[in-house]
């Protein structure tokens, strides 16, 4: 059974703002999903969409078989916000506590779970602070601990890793990964930052004015947005790209310059990126870490 | 509604007017005019001449003898009555604002949106979260304002100046009906402000009925009587009611998180 699907999901807000349209999506369970767009373009309303928050204007979802409407979604899913907060006045523990609380989780379940992740994300020893007295990179891991304290079945990360150092975001970006493999959690994780995305997604989304313009799996949008990988090969009288399919051609294209009589200095594959299917897709200078 | 509570008395903006404003409302000045009236005597009471005409509308008991004493009676008992009043609109507006905009400021009532809480326990959580506190306080306010002023008038005269029956309709259902209203009215007011001072200074309107009130009860225009207190709670509450029940299908995780 598929985690997410979502069958031409459109939302226009009272103010005639078009913020998604007509969005199909088919998320497997267990996947790690990125969706990257740049700012304003419809991921964070995706998001509500899918989890309930927001109805759709036209279209439907099912989330993990459930309609869009039914409140159980909530129960069995959970969303990390970009910019949603945790209480700063209380202390980590009985932030997690009230959070527990409010998925139902009697103390017994709990106590151990918030143990465990908190030992994960190395601040048991700190569970007794305020959360106010925490930096940035701490908050968010605070904030994945509360996000997976009642097994989440899907996660929704809005930009977790936003306002983090780049040693923060990678540690960030890698606890997702291994948490979610070893729960079989389904991720659905909206970011900027593409570099981080392509280390752990298994399929990438990317939307441009509230439209999805590609999806599949990094192999299949590199097949379908790129154009054909090239080799450079630097010579002692030149510089130039030629086309190859496969890798086992290099040798050839290789030979048939020194053929020319020229001395090669470098030889580079350059393989079609991620980065330019991003590009290529959404198109214009939007922003990307 | 535990972590309601306590995000109250974290918030010093939040904390402060609700122990300022009572204790030198219900406490101090009332303590001081006392004070003052009884050592002072008519110099200070006679000047107010306007009192001496609510004399006949209200009764006072054969102990307070004297004119001084029954003024102060009149006043402490039913001119101060709305002032009362005003401690529950504030507490439960001050209480509402911080709970709903003030999460909303904070960036936390995301995260609140985002749990299985439904629409009807988020709003029952909010109202009863603002509205017992508010009650509480009230009652706090006038346990002191009862023990405070008695303390005084009976060190001095050697009984209690604050033993009008009135209180009690006013103090177990005016003030329950006031605080209900308050915190009815900051829930409008919550739909759309951004941010807690704004959404406190909108729903501060709401003390300028009683504000009225207080004058028109000064000038003998009206006389407070327990059966007046019964109805007005009465017609508090069904205001309320009718507010709660108005924005309630309003205050839908859409509408709110559409203003985020």
């Amino acid at each position: 059974m598929s985690a997410i699907d979502a069958q031409g999901l459109t939302k226009v807000f009272d103010n005639g703002v078009r913020a998604v349209s007509g969005l199909t999506l088919h998320i497997e369970r267990g996947k790690i999903f990125g969706f990257l767009g740049p700012n304003g373009a419809g991921k964070t309303t995706t998001i509500r969409l899918l989890n309930g928050t927001l109805t759709p204007t036209e279209g439907s979802s099912r989330i993990l078989g459930l309609e869009s409407r039914d409140e159980e979604i909530r129960r069995r899913t959970a969303t990390l916000a970009e910019e949603a907060r945790m209480y700063e006045h209380m202390s980590v523990l009985d932030n997690l506590r009230f959070f527990a609380a409010m998925y139902d989780l009697r103390p017994s379940e709990a106590e151990p779970r918030i143990r465990t992740l908190l030992e994960r994300m190395g601040l048991w020893d700190k569970r007794e602070l305020v959360l106010g007295s925490f930096s940035t990179g701490m908050k968010k891991r605070v904030h994945l601990s509360r996000t997976l304290l009642h097994r989440p079945e899907i996660v929704f990360l809005d930009e977790p890793t936003s306002g983090l150092d780049p040693e923060g975001a990678t540690q960030v970006t890698d606890l997702v990964r291994t948490l979610a493999r070893e729960q079989g959690t389904t991720v659905f994780l909206c970011t900027h930052n593409l570099f981080l995305a392509d280390r752990i997604c298994d399929g990438f989304g990317f939307i441009r004015s509230g439209e999805l313009v590609a999806a599949g799996t990094r192999e299949e949008l590199i097949r379908a947005h790129t154009r054909q990988p090239q080799v450079e090969i630097r010579t002692d009288r030149d510089t130039g790209r030629f086309d190859f399919r496969e890798e086992g051609e290099i040798d050839g294209i290789v030979r048939r310059v020194q053929e020319q009589g020229k001395r090669i200095i470098e030889v580079r594959p350059l393989r079609p990126t991620l980065e330019e299917v991003y590009f290529r897709t959404i198109g214009g200078n939007h922003e990307l870490e | 509604m535990r972590k309601d509570i306590r995000s109250i008395t974290s918030e010093k903006m939040v904390l402060i007017p609700m122990v300022v404003v009572p204790l030198l409302l219900c406490i101090v000045v009332p303590g001081v005019i006392t004070t003052l009236a009884l050592s002072l005597g008519e110099v200070l009471i006679t000047g107010v001449q306007y009192v001496e005409k609510l004399i006949p509308l209200y009764p006072v008991p054969e102990q307070i003898q004297g004119f001084t004493e029954r003024v102060l009676f009149i006043f402490l008992n039913y001119t101060f009555l709305p002032f009362f009043m005003l401690v529950p609109i504030m507490a439960s507006s001050v209480i509402a604002a911080n709970s709903i905009v003030g999460e909303k400021e904070r960036k936390t009532l995301e995260t609140l949106l985002y749990t299985p809480v439904t629409n009807r326990e988020f709003l029952a959580a909010k109202l009863l979260a603002s509205f017992v506190p508010a009650v509480l306080i009230s009652w706090a306010a006038f346990g002191g304002y009862f023990v405070v002023l008695n303390l005084i008038y009976g060190l001095l005269r050697g009984t209690l100046i604050v033993r009008s029956w009135i209180w009690l309709p006013a103090i177990l259902l005016l003030s329950p009906a006031v605080s209900a209203l308050g915190l009815s009215v900051t829930l409008i007011v919550s739909l759309k402000a951004k941010s807690y001072n704004e959404a406190q200074q909108t729903a501060g309107i709401i003390v300028l009925p009683f504000i009225v009130l207080i004058v028109v009860q000064i000038a003998g225009l009206v006389t407070f009587r327990p059966i007046l207190v019964v109805a007005l709670a009465a017609l508090l509450i069904a205001a309320a009611y009718l507010i709660v029940a108005r924005v309630a299908p309003r205050f839908s995780r859409e509408a709110i998180i559409s203003t985020l």
